[in-house]
């Protein structure tokens, strides 16, 4: 039986600040963040703070950690008749519960620090692996790209739709129920790349309205992090690839990317 | 091999940032030689735009004036490819069917935005008159018609709306067809060249925005500013 199986799950990316931030002396906005509870599952979050609020790389990072930590809690509580939390909450379920926590720390850190929530804003990506099913919930830009046990290469989570480049809705603006969009159990994923809006124009194209993954991207990359055993090392060239030229003459923002490998057995 | 050097990236064309210039060439732009410093404005504009990297790619201009007609003069182009027009003034101020010319070409801009994947900023409307509409009344259809189409539009984030007002404009009017909270400016005498700059720059800086980053405009209304606010 599939569930049976195990799973190994490697994770490893990196952020770098983008040019345009050095230039004006802004920290990066982005935020990510991994945990893997056993080998067969793991949560990512990412986070691209807005530029135009002033504390939104706190904002970003703040979100990450409540959106990991929420979903851990739910692998973690074990109840008295000796069922997992998890085991009884829907992965969608789980997605949501990450985001209002995000929201609710960023709340919090606001009334704290006595800083407008609007200055925290950020858009917020949780992927949820849960043995062979991936669930991604979204609010803003940047996206999700998959590849399938069949080679296929597909969107997982798109970009928030909104007409003009430079604007997004961010967690911390209203009806946030109604802002997250959520693709839950998605099967037969192998490999798949979470990145922010700075990545998006070099690895992403649009065709008829549609965003579509761009194949001579993620093909070499997906092929590249089959064979990563080095978590470490693999960050480092990710590090790289973001800081190259190739990147950063299609965007001078700040860029974020995070690849999840998930192999089946050993 | 580097990961680096085994991926391909995407090329995409470059963001769009349409501006739409709405100018009045009625007769009366000859009075104080108006509309030559209007001309070269639109050259300085131009020039300005050029010397920034990002904005000479990204900003799609396009002119339409109105006078003894409405005309498209320049359809959206880029700026490197626009050709300032030299314009002469004559004729009376047909602005409602020209501001109504101005939203219908700017939806069949967006529509090939969209068409060929660019992406795309929020839309300019840039107008500037030295009068009063002439083929519109406040309450009759045509007013109420294209009053609606600017303040709705504005609201529902289609573009921002920008009036100005020269010399003996009738600037009660023009604050009433402006979007509400968006009051039209009165240009300072002479200050055509200063005012393009502004425009140049503004573009420049909204061209160069990435995601989610607000834009700071220069103040117009300083000291070495290029208009005022006429609190009539």
């Amino acid at each position: 039986m599939e569930e049976s199986q195990n799973y190994q799950i490697l994770i490893f990316g990196a952020k770098t600040t983008g040019p345009s931030h050095i230039k004006k002396g802004l920290p990066c906005q982005d935020a990510w963040l991994s945990e893997v509870f056993a080998d067969d599952s793991a949560v990512i979050a990412v986070a691209d703070g807005l530029g135009s609020a002033e504390y939104s790389e706190q904002g970003a990072e703040i979100a990450v950690a409540a959106a990991v930590s929420s979903i851990k809690e739910h692998y973690s509580a074990v109840y008295e008749d000796g069922s997992r939390s998890k085991d009884l909450t829907k992965n969608d379920a789980m997605i949501r519960e990450a985001f209002f926590s995000a929201v609710i720390e960023i709340e919090k850190y606001s009334g704290l620090k006595n800083i407008p929530k609007k200055e925290l804003a950020c858009t917020l990506i949780v992927i949820l692996i849960d043995k062979n099913t991936v669930s991604v919930g979204q609010v803003g830009d940047g996206a999700v790209a998959g590849e399938l046990l069949n080679g296929d290469i597909q969107i997982l989570s798109r970009p928030a739709e909104s007409e003009y480049v430079n604007e997004v809705t961010p967690i911390t603006a209203e009806n946030l129920p109604i802002k997250i969009s959520l693709n839950a159990n998605l099967k037969d994923i192998v490999n798949l790349a979470a990145f922010t809006d700075g990545c998006q124009r070099a690895v992403l194209i649009k065709k008829d309205g549609e965003y579509r993954p761009f194949i001579p991207f993620f093909k070499p990359l997906f092929k590249y992090s089959d064979s990563a055993d080095d978590i470490l090392a693999a960050s480092e060239d990710v590090k790289s690839l973001l800081l190259s030229q190739k990147m950063t003459e299609v965007s001078d923002d700040d860029k974020t990317l995070v690849i999840a490998t998930i192999k089946k057995g050993r | 091999m580097t990961l680096e050097e085994m991926v391909e990236i995407a090329h995409p064309q470059q963001p769009h940032c349409p501006t739409i210039l709405l100018l009045d060439i009625s007769g009366s732009m000859t009075i104080g030689d108006k509309i030559s410093q209007l001309n070269s404005g639109i050259k300085a504009f131009k020039e300005e735009i050029e010397t920034d990297d990002l904005a000479r790619k990204r900003v799609d201009i396009a002119v339409i004036t109105f006078g003894k007609k409405v005309e498209v003069v320049s359809d959206f182009t880029s700026v490197e490819d626009f050709n300032p027009p030299e314009l002469v003034a004559d004729g009376l101020t047909p602005m409602g069917d020209a501001i109504k010319k101005s939203l219908e070409i700017l939806e069949s801009r967006k529509e090939e935005y969209k068409k060929e994947g660019i992406d795309y900023y929020r839309p300019w409307i840039f107008l500037i008159t030295d009068g009063e509409p002439t083929d519109m009344e406040e309450g009759d259809e045509k007013w109420e018609e294209v009053i609606s189409a600017i303040h709705t539009g504005e609201k529902d984030g289609k573009f921002l709306f920008f009036g100005v007002g020269v010399d003996s404009a009738d600037m009660e009017t023009l604050k009433k067809i402006s979007p509400p909270g968006r009051t039209p400016i009165k240009l300072k005498e002479n200050h055509f060249k200063e005012m393009f700059m502004w425009l140049s720059k503004s573009q420049a800086k909204v061209s160069a925005s990435n995601m989610g980053e607000q834009v700071i405009l220069d103040d117009p209304l300083g000291m070495n500013g290029w208009g005022e606010i006429p609190t009539i």
